[in-house]
């Protein structure tokens, strides 16, 4: 048995002690979706802390059918989708297709790995995306989920999914390569 | 494509939001205002496997049979059968009485059971 599944079946079993040690664990996670989500840290504070009061209430319903994190982060993503009072998060797309990421912005891409404030530059980049955009790349690449886990998560389906993802990813280097060149113009 | 991904995964590392670190406790003192969870035991009687219940009737049919072949070989008819039980009567009636309520405890006593989880 995983640390995780001792602490949900010690949970289960009347022990809410160890409901802490899955907070520590998906806390910041959960905090990060909901701050893409919401656009507010303090909001995103009172999402997190519904969404682990729900989960906390709802954990005799999970199965183990897929992984505890997806079916949390589902609970988060609902939280704070209702906080929004908006059904419409993921804004619906053109069917034009939208063209791959340049040489050119993963050039200026690239030379931000070495820069110390490259996380400050990200978070500003993510900040100015659309929040679904933001959503998905922070669900893709920084919680490593799989398409099928996005898809659970958000409930897309897994061709809306990939369409958004590239979409996103797309948007992400040209807002990110926009931003070094304003850095650029800003320091001559 | 394998590349943009790999590229993007370093990009985007370490650029999860910190939450304030008061959260912890906040969330905490939530879920002690919450009742203890307990789990749901679910009693699911056992039913009798089908080759139980055939093993069963074959027995019984045997120990009929070999009770029939034993009457017909030394030439028993209901009438003698009725004179040699009568001595034994009290304890027949005794093992007649006890094992319907033997079965009748071992029913309440799961029923009981069942009331308590």
């Amino acid at each position: 048995m995983t640390d995780e599944a001792q602490w949900i079946a010690n949970v289960l079993a009347g022990d809410r002690q160890s409901f802490a040690f899955l907070v520590s664990k998906y806390e910041r996670m959960a905090f990060t979706l909901a701050v893409r989500i919401v656009g507010n840290r303090e909001e995103a504070e009172e999402v997190v802390q519904d969404a682990f009061v729900k989960m906390y209430r709802s954990l005799p319903d999970f199965k183990g059918t897929c992984k505890f994190s997806s079916w949390f982060y589902q609970i988060v993503y609902h939280t704070a989708i209702s906080s929004l009072r908006s059904q419409h998060f993921f804004v619906d797309i053109e069917e034009a297709e939208a063209a791959d990421v340049t040489f050119a912005e993963q050039e200026s891409a690239s030379s931000l790995l070495e820069a110390k404030d490259r996380k400050e530059i990200i978070s500003q980049t993510l900040k100015a995306l659309p929040s679904d955009e933001a959503l998905l790349l922070t669900l893709f690449y920084l919680e490593e989920c799989t398409i099928e886990e996005i898809c659970q998560i958000t409930g897309l389906s897994t061709s809306n999914a990939k369409t958004k993802l590239f979409r996103a990813r797309k948007h992400f280097y040209t807002a990110l390569e926009k931003k070094m060149k304003q850095e650029t113009v800003n320091l001559l | 494509m394998e590349d943009i991904d790999k590229l993007t995964r370093k990009l985007m590392e370490g650029t999860a939001e910190r939450p304030s670190p008061t959260l912890n406790e906040r969330i905490m003192r939530l879920i002690f205002s919450e009742k203890p969870l307990r789990k749901r035991i679910v009693y699911v009687e056992p039913l009798p496997r089908i080759g139980t219940i055939a093993g069963c009737i074959l027995v019984y049919l045997a120990v009929v049979l070999l009770l029939f072949v034993y009457c017909r070989v030394e030439g028993i008819t209901s009438g003698s059968l009725l004179e040699m039980l009568r001595p034994y009567s009290p304890l027949l009636l005794l093992a007649s009485c006890a094992i319907p309520l033997y079965l009748l405890g071992v029913w309440v006593d799961q029923r009981w059971r069942k009331h308590r989880i």
